[in-house]
């Protein structure tokens, strides 16, 4: 479990150096290919098969490799990249509007509020247009204009159009793109797939990722699964919150399972808040709506200007009395500033006692402007289903009401650190999309995760794995070393453990617990006594559920609360790490704002000579005492400066 | 609001199945279906039963994880609405409700209300797919494709792989599904290579599968959250026969 | 995935991909039930001259009987369609019902029409109208009483022939006998109030722009023929044809 650093406080990202827009050609040249005769000796797998994994499992297999890939869903098809709505930028500049690469390079390091490596967005903004001529290709239905052409739209924080959407589907559509390419793969044998299967420990053998230990989520089997690669794209963590507007699978566990077998968790903190959410409406909420920023293209966010006024009904409060407050600080973008920047604007009005709805938490965001300007029609056109996504939930039109919106955790930019390769420091691991931290820094701009899951699965992965199977040296492994079995045995170890407790508390319970304390004091706004009280009560809370959890039925069979038991306990252990990385970052940045830190105006303020690094964290055997290790983040080409939308 | 529950529970594939029946106390009409569910697996956890299994992932009408024919219909009462987001405001204080699983051979229970849905994968692997490889394809503006058809396209393509037409056909076919994929690319560019032999193929997985025949009842349309027309069914009838007596691909 | 895209599929690839598959099957029956639905309406059509007289009615009646060797190769050919649809339909019955073999405690029809829920009763007494109607007036084997057994009429050309006109009269006159047609002709309506559009639906007739207009088609046109069949007993049930 030793892991040797270079050095303890210099990571390696083993970016290529040179010109950065010369930097991928090179590299691409340097990497060692293997043999293609070879490569259907080298079996890599792939873990989750959202839009990463699914389309890095599609083009491995394409190349020749033997992949097997591993999902708990059902099918490849429900990973929660599914539920992205909005679009998928892409530096087309089909619109003419003064979009380059270099465009969505600086304005995904700006939005990620300059804690992105460079070389890796560089690369990012590069191939994102190989991305949408190889969904075009796929048969994927991008909007359309009348002459045939793809259609875009601008999106959350840009000031070019430059997204690519398919309705209000486009994750969906994008992932069953992805799906087809695997499925196509699947039936030609070159992917083995493996359905309602969990990942529940990565396998070691002479300091590199050999294999996995997986669940059959159907008959309780414990299996072990060896091979020359591993590639984890096994999404966020959002779930740590409970309440969040992840898919109620969406887990920690593969990735923390890897952490504590020496893969370093980089960023935990970096979380986002997505604004445009539906308010929470009672305690047996199981998660929260998102409904598509593009609503914010035409919706006006208000809230009262006087406390008195929040029960009234909003169409009885006059113009003259409603704050338009997103408008008055930020004149420029309005509405449409990012998303960590509304959502804490969102937070301010609430604290300040002006939120609407149950409980004080709810801002409004209203479409009477945009009928009367553009007609009801034309509003029903752009955002009819959203609307009635919204009136199903709630009952109320927003046709006649305004709506009630509020931010919800949304997507993790933190995740396991990776070098150019997309490689852990574990030789072997390989970490895609949201798993992993690479592109996003400190704040992800709308439409970039569907961008940055495909451009990992399809165009980067596929090189950099060649270089490490064509140099790594290792020897074949069969599955029964001694590792293995070991892992094996430490899996079935903790599943009849989760069993044998018998006590008195569900495991969603203790989940509640636990994303409350999360949310309370490691949500939207942090401070050093919030985050010091949730590193305090996180152990005995953890404590209490190995003692008190109750987990019925047994481990052979199809046994949900298991699966969830099993995901609760690493979670218990994640939300640790993620306090403390928001207690050590004594900065505000992106998603991660500290209350110490801002400006008189409310402002996060950044810490550039402390804190431009990556904090990375590795396990020490204690979880309460993770180690940090630092990437120094270096801009040659874009210097920080303070966001301002002003 | 208060509701008496008569739930399907199985233990697995083999073990044959029967209703128990629940009462559910105190639900809040601005719950979900699912969340009332949630809810009812704890207390029923906390009396030292087992909690239901139900497939369910997103909650928010997208995945198409969660099933349930609820008093008779696939996804419930609501139009255009997947289980996750029927809201209990739906039903009555005092209602029974029946909740099954999908039922048709070809998606076998794997418990309670949980089925394996695999078939669909298989039929997709024969050949829902353009046989592109990554890397070397033209610019996406490079074939213009007209609105129209974009839009035909996207109507098929919001198909979700729930199965709610297989469990509302009282044949229990899978045409509404293996349709949507067939008209999604049928009405592309990118598509047309394979048209026939695609077709084809995935019908032909379609009858192995042991999925039944399609009587144009109109079911499927009449319970597809995604509000997916039978029209997509008359193209694939269309361009199954012309494959079938002229075989070429256009 | 199997290479079918040759460019010649070849006859026998043909007929076991119509016979094999879900949708072929569905076709034949399409196919045999749109050609049974013209022969009716051409059936209908020589019906309706009841109402003009028994001149040019037993004249049209003599003329098929004339056909000679095209008037078997037609009842040849119906008889085939006829078993055709029905083994179709068996088939595929079978094979749906293994397709649920566990039926829902709770079943609720949200789209089907009564037509469409009554195909299989409806269509198996339709067979037996029909077997009845034939034995009736073709072979003459059942519901002749009253029949005259000199039943030719002189056609005004001086020709004598059979006079259906008078036995179709006769038989009507029976109100047993005239409502029995009518449900038996209201049942086939039935039958093809769903079928019609049902067989436009198989063949890939409908497309979006004209799939509204075809479920109205389809109703309206199972009415036509039951209208017009209906007429005649009712007429002389009623006294209008004598």
């Amino acid at each position: 479990m030793s892991i040797s650093l270079d050095s303890k406080t210099h990571l390696d990202a083993k970016t290529p150096g040179g010109p950065l827009a010369q930097q991928w050609d090179k590299h691409k040249f340097d990497l060692k290919l293997v043999n293609p005769a070879n490569k259907r000796k080298f079996k890599v797998i792939v873990v989750g098969t959202g839009l990463a994994g699914g389309s890095a499992a599609a083009s491995l297999a394409e190349l020749g490799y033997d992949v097997h890939a591993f999902a708990f869903q059902d099918s490849p098809r429900r990973a929660h990249s599914i539920a992205a709505q909005g679009g998928i930028n892409a530096a087309k500049n089909y619109q003419n509007d003064g979009d380059s690469v270099y465009r969505l390079f600086y304005d995904t390091i700006k939005g990620g509020d300059y804690r992105a490596r460079e070389s890796n967005v560089y690369r990012l903004a590069q191939v994102s247009t190989s991305i949408i001529d190889q969904c075009v290709a796929q048969g994927v239905p991008f909007a359309r204009e009348y002459g045939g052409t793809l259609s875009n739209r601008s999106f959350g924080g840009a000031q070019v159009s430059r997204t690519f959407y398919a309705r209000g589907q486009t994750g969906q559509q994008l992932l069953l793109g992805a799906y087809s390419a695997l499925s196509r793969q699947i039936g030609l044998g070159t992917v083995k797939m493996h359905n309602r299967s969990e990942m529940l420990d990565l396998v070691m053998v002479n300091g590199h990722a050999r294999g996995i230990v997986t669940r059959d989520l159907v008959s309780g089997k414990i299996e072990t699964w060896a091979a020359d690669a591993v590639v984890l794209a096994t999404g966020g963590y959002g779930n740590v919150f409970f309440l969040s507007t992840n898919a109620q699978g969406c887990n920690v566990t593969a990735t923390w399972r890897a952490h504590k077998r020496g893969a370093l968790f980089a960023n935990p903190c970096y979380t986002q808040i997505h604004p445009t959410c539906i308010p929470v409406s009672g305690d047996h909420q199981s998660k929260l709506t998102l409904m598509s920023e593009s609503l914010r293209n035409d919706g006006r966010v208000w809230v009262p200007k006087d406390k008195a006024d929040v029960g009234k009904d909003p169409r009885q409060i006059p113009e003259e009395k409603r704050d338009y407050y997103l408008e008055r600080i930020y004149p420029s973008f309005g509405n449409l500033v990012p998303r960590d920047i509304a959502s804490r604007a969102a937070k301010r009005m609430c604290d300040e006692g002006r939120g609407v709805g149950p409980g004080g938490l709810g801002v409004y965001l209203d479409f009477g402007d945009a009928i009367k300007r553009i007609g009801k029609a034309a509003v029903a056109d752009r955002y009819g289903n959203l609307f009635e996504m919204y009136q199903r939930i709630t009952d109320e039109s927003p046709y006649e009401v305004p709506m009630r919106i509020y931010p919800a955790v949304h997507y993790s930019m933190g995740g396991l650190w990776v070098d150019y390769n997309l490689m852990s420091n574990l030789p072997g691991l390989h970490v895609i999309g949201e798993a992993n931290f690479s592109d996003h820094g400190a704040n992800r701009l709308g439409a970039s995760a569907l961008m940055q899951g495909l451009a990992d699965g399809y165009f980067v992965l596929p090189y950099t794995i060649g270089n490490y199977l064509a140099t790594s040296g290792q020897k074949k492994v069969t599955g029964d070393e001694p590792e293995f079995k070991a892992a094996a045995d430490d899996v079935r170890k903790r599943v009849s453990t989760l069993l044998g407790i018998k006590g008195k508390r569900s495991p969603t319970s203790f989940h509640r617990e636990l994303g409350k304390l999360l949310w309370d004091n490691c949500g939207m706004a942090r401070n050093a006594k919030g985050l010091q009280e949730a590193l305090d009560r996180i152990p005995s809370l953890r404590e209490e559920f190995w003692g008190n959890l109750n987990v019925l039925g047994d481990g052979d069979s199809y046994n949900v609360a298991l699966e969830k038991a099993g995901r609760v306990a690493d979670f218990m252990e994640f939300g640790e790490l993620l306090c403390r990385d928001a207690l050590e970052r004594e900065e505000s940045c992106g998603g991660h704002f500290r209350e110490e830190y801002q400006s008189e105006a409310g402002e996060a303020e950044r810490n550039d000579e402390k804190f431009t690094y990556v904090a990375a964290w590795n396990y020490t055997g204690d979880v309460s005492k993770p180690e940090l290790v630092k990437e120094p983040l270096i801009f040659e080409e874009v210097h920080p400066s303070t966001r301002s939308y002003k | 609001m208060n509701l008496t529950l008569k739930i399907w529970r199985q233990k697995d594939k083999a073990t044959p199945g029967k209703f128990e029946t629940y009462e559910a106390k105190d639900i809040s009409p601005d719950m979900s279906f699912l969340e009332m569910l949630d809810v009812v697996s704890e207390r029923a956890q906390a009396q030292g039963q087992e909690p239901c299994a139900f497939d369910h992932d997103c909650r928010e009408g997208i995945c198409g994880m969660c099933s349930l024919v609820i008093n008779g219909v696939p996804h419930g009462p609501e139009a255009a609405t997947t289980t996750c987001q029927l809201h209990m405001r739906k039903f009555k204080d005092g209602d029974n409700i029946v909740i099954e699983p999908w039922r048709a051979s070809a998606f076998p229970v794997l418990r309670d209300l949980v089925v394996d849905r695999t078939a669909f994968d298989r039929i997709q692997q024969k050949g829902g797919f353009v046989s592109v490889n990554t890397g070397g394809t033209p610019d996406g503006n490079a074939i213009p494709v007209s609105k129209l058809e974009a839009d035909l396209a996207m109507d098929a393509a919001s198909c979700i792989g729930c199965g709610a037409c297989v469990a509302a056909c009282k044949n229990a076919s899978a045409m509404l599904f293996v349709a949507a994929k067939v008209s999604q690319y049928a009405h592309l560019p990118q598509g047309q290579a394979e048209r026939s032999r695609r077709v084809l193929a995935m019908m032909e997985q379609h009858d192995v599968e042991g999925f039944g025949s399609c009587t144009n009842f109109g079911e499927c349309e009449a319970v597809c959250p995604k509000e997916i027309s039978v029209r997509v069914i008359a193209e694939m009838n269309r361009d199954y026969l012309r494959a079938t007596l002229v075989g070429t691909d256009p | 995935m199997e290479d079918v895209s040759q460019p010649s599929p070849g006859i026998s690839k043909v007929v076991s991909r119509m016979h094999g598959s879900t949708i072929g099957q569905k076709a034949l029956m399409a196919v045999s039930g749109v050609l049974l639905i013209a022969f009716s309406f051409g059936h209908m059509a020589g019906h309706l001259q009841m109402f003009v007289g028994p001149e040019p009615y037993n004249a049209y009646a003599h003329f098929l009987q004339s056909l000679g060797g095209i008037k078997w190769a037609i009842r040849f050919g119906l008889v085939a369609l006829t078993i055709l649809h029905i083994f179709s339909a068996f088939q595929l019955t079978m094979r749906n019902r293994a397709a649920r073999p566990i039926a829902y405690a709770s079943n609720k029809w949200l789209a089907a029409s009564i037509g469409a829920k009554t195909m299989r009763a409806s269509g198996g007494i339709v067979l037996f109208f029909i077997l009845y109607h034939i034995l009736h007036f073709t072979v003459l084997l059942v519901g002749t009483a009253g029949f005259p057994p000199e039943d030719t009429y002189k056609l005004a050309n001086g020709l004598m022939v059979d006079d259906v006109y008078r036995r179709m009269v006769i038989s009507f006159q029976n109100p047993a006998l005239a409502l029995g047609y009518v449900f038996g002709v209201g049942l086939l309506a039935l039958h093809l109030s769903h079928g019609i559009q049902s067989a436009l639906q198989t063949l890939g007739a409908l497309n979006s722009t004209y799939r509204p207009l075809v479920k109205r088609v389809g109703p309206a046109l199972a009415g036509l023929l039951f209208a017009g069949f209906a007429s005649v007993p009712l007429a002389v049930l009623t006294g209008c044809i004598k």
